[in-house]
């Protein structure tokens, strides 16, 4: 054990001196943490803006309508055109528009409104870029809405002409079904310090697979590039005292960006469920995905000869991971199929499951059966029990060769 | 006689083929100073690091004081070995101190400072130095640190590769010095060098050369086996004379008259040194000056190879 905390402590020294070392365990994950919470940690405040052209002119509907969707809090501006033409050399200019919805009043418009036939209005937009779908989607809220108004208000004019005993049947055609609203928060859509929080937590995951592929794979590689694995191999040391000397300088690592991450959460004001339960259940998931970096770093070292080798293979899978394994960002912003894989990937279902206790809200207890469920348990003991072959494997040719 | 290193048939093969030592077997008595003689490629390192347990033998039984190295008793065995490697094992973004530490806890004990702060004085490296970090440190300071690094623990055998290497002539003889003093406390020492004046002060050399120990036994003995024979440039009253008699002796090989001087070339050793002394006194010896030849000469004759190389 002497020698364990020996190394540990020479770990954490090299940490603060080595420049690279600090700025990957402890920079790193401050500032991504910052940059990422700072982006996508903002209220969504998404308005649209409409250009309105009436075929009929500005008749009192129309001028009704229109000023009923520019006290709406997504309407951002309402430009009224002359013609469509106008109109649609609007939409077709190129990103960023500076109108994203057509509204068109066909002709007779009003006049159908007003004499109980159905109105139409023409919803124009231009089918491309990533907000098309949004805007349509607002639009088409801002209507129903006004269309639900116009209901209410002929209801109410209705209402007037037919006999008591029947008006009830009347509210019933005209209005199937009475909704009320309920807010309730959403799985995934959080608030924004949730979401910064999110981002502290992600990093905390992110540096458990930098970090334990890194410390697995140069092992025995940076022991030999400092020349002191000559004088572990032949001191009385257990076979698995270097084994387990790195996996706790991976913890001990992981421990020191968690902390980074946080502080760095703490700056920009992120938040997160932290009972003890959940600070327990996450630091149980922390762990384990970090043993599983750690065995996928020892079996990459039994493929390369040299530390440099070693650190940039870890990387090369590292940095896909952190993306496609979906640690970085959602899980469902990624293709079905990477989705089905990553629910394989001990890492991803850690990232997820921390999220899910500390951001989402989800019981501790669900948490672990459902992220750490038995499947998750045993692709990580299997990872871990071929680190260690290829540990034994690494020690026996380091014995073969000279140091 | 005790044994405290003992190999018996030590062979190690690397890939291809190569043999770097060839069924080498070799022992020390228990409290001798031993030296591995021979350039680099010989073999010696590779031999050390076997005997330490550091690189694991084809085949062959390494054993110290009785202890199986690469047996059942290899933990035992190595918590009794101070190894000193070729290249010195520490981080150089760590001070003498810090990287110390590490070692000792490698050896399952705590820091001696003051054990290890009198090392320091007697090898010439200060407290101050100890301080600084590794990588501020000239190679003959990371050497002096590699030699206390191995003495931590208090080893009763230390198996040294190159530890003159680097070193300065006042380094080296407190070096030696250090190490002659352990010997005389009882540890056993082996130490590899290349260079025949380090060898000298062992109390018995092996000659290696491709792996093999050639030749084994006391620095003189070895000389007397390998070059018999020794220099003497004299100075006297009759001079003429003195080259007519020595020219009649039987174990004279050369006798060159140079700037008033004779240069005489000798095959013998002490018993011939005594002859040669009492003729030159009976011709007015005046000055007598004796070139011996060296341990490097001796493994020159011993194995047909030089030692640099």
């Amino acid at each position: 054990m002497g020698f364990i905390a020996s190394y540990l402590g020479t770990q954490a020294r090299l940490l603060l001196r080595e420049r690279s070392s600090l700025f990957w365990v402890i920079i790193f994950p401050f500032i991504m943490t910052v940059i990422f919470g700072s982006i996508y940690g903002k209220p969504v405040t998404y308005k649209i803006s409409l250009a309105v052209y009436s075929a009929e002119g500005n008749t009192s509907v129309v001028e009704g309508i229109v000023n009923g969707l520019a006290a709406s809090p997504v309407v951002d501006r309402i430009v009224m055109v002359g013609s469509l033409e106008e109109l649609e050399d609007l939409l077709n200019r190129p990103p960023p528009r500076s109108v994203d919805i057509g509204l068109v009043f066909p002709e007779g418009f009003t006049s159908n409104v007003t004499s109980g036939r159905q109105g139409t209005v023409v919803i124009a937009y231009a089918d491309v870029g990533p907000w098309a779908n949004t805007s349509l989607s607002v639009a088409m809220g801002l209507l129903e809405h006004v269309a639900g108004r116009m209901r209410h208000i002929y209801l109410k004019y209705m209402l007037k002409y037919v006999p008591a005993p029947y008006q009830e049947y009347i509210v019933a055609l005209a209005e199937p079904l009475k909704l009320t609203l309920q807010p309730i928060k959403p799985r995934v859509m959080v608030s924004p310090s949730e979401i910064r929080g999110w981002m502290a937590l992600s990093m905390i995951v992110v540096e458990a697979l930098f970090v334990g592929l890194t410390v697995g794979a140069t092992s025995f590689h940076e022991e030999r590039r400092n020349g002191v694995l000559g004088s572990i191999l032949a001191a009385p040391l257990a076979g698995w005292s270097l084994l387990a000397a790195r996996v706790l300088t991976a913890l001990l690592m992981v421990a020191i960006a968690a902390a980074s991450s946080l502080a760095a959460g703490a700056v920009i004001g992120a938040s997160y469920t932290a009972s003890p339960a959940v600070v327990v259940v996450s630091a149980v998931m922390v762990v384990v995905a970090t043993l599983f970096a750690t065995s996928m770093g020892l079996i990459l070292s039994a493929l390369v000869r040299k530390a440099e080798s070693a650190e940039a293979l870890a990387t090369a899978i590292a940095f896909p991971l952190m993306f496609l394994g979906g640690i970085m960002i959602p899980p469902w912003f990624l293709p079905e199929a990477l989705q089905e894989l990553n629910r394989l990937i001990p890492i991803s279902m850690m990232a997820e499951g921390i999220r899910a206790v500390a951001v989402y809200g989800v019981e501790p207890s669900t948490a672990l059966s459902q992220y750490l469920s038995p499947r998750i348990i045993a692709v990580t003991a299997a990872f871990i029990a071929v680190g260690v072959v290829a540990y034994r494997r690494m020690l026996e040719k380091s014995l073969e060769y000279p140091s | 006689m005790v044994l405290c290193i003992e190999v018996r048939d030590g062979r190690k093969e690397f890939g291809e083929g190569r043999v770097a030592v060839d069924n080498v077997s070799l022992s020390v008595e228990c409290g001798l100073m031993a030296a591995l003689l021979g350039p680099n490629g010989s073999g010696k390192s590779t031999l050390l690091s076997m005997l330490a347990g550091s690189l694991r033998p084809t085949h062959g039984v390494f054993r110290i004081a009785g202890l199986d190295v690469w047996g059942s008793d290899s933990r035992r065995a190595r918590r009794i070995i101070g190894y000193m490697s070729q290249s010195d094992p520490f981080y150089p973004q760590l001070t003498g101190w810090e990287n110390l530490s590490l070692h000792a806890a490698m050896h399952g004990v705590r820091l001696d400072k003051d054990y290890v702060a009198g090392l320091a004085e007697r090898i010439g490296l200060s407290v101050g130095d100890l301080s600084r970090r590794v990588g501020s440190y000239s190679g003959g300071m990371r050497r002096k640190l590699s030699l206390i690094a191995a003495l931590l623990h208090k080893p009763r055998v230390l198996l040294l590769d190159e530890p003159d290497s680097g070193l300065d002539p006042a380094s080296r003889r407190m070096l030696v010095s250090l190490l002659r003093n352990l010997a005389s406390h009882g540890t056993t020492i082996l130490y590899a060098t290349h260079i025949g004046d380090s060898a000298i002060a062992a109390d018995i050399v092996f000659f290696m050369s491709d792996g093999r120990v050639i030749a084994s036994g006391a620095p003189e003995e070895l000389i007397e086996r390998y070059v018999p024979w020794f220099v003497a440039v004299l100075e006297a009253k009759d001079t003429g004379g003195l080259v007519r008699a020595l020219r009649e002796l039987e174990w004279v090989v050369g006798v060159v008259e140079r700037d008033g001087g004779v240069t005489v070339t000798v095959r013998g050793s002490s018993r011939e040194l005594a002859q040669l002394t009492e003729l030159a006194a009976r011709y007015g010896l005046m000055s007598l000056t004796i070139r011996r030849p060296s341990l490097e000469d001796a493994f020159i004759e011993a194995t047909g190879k030089r030692l640099e190389g």
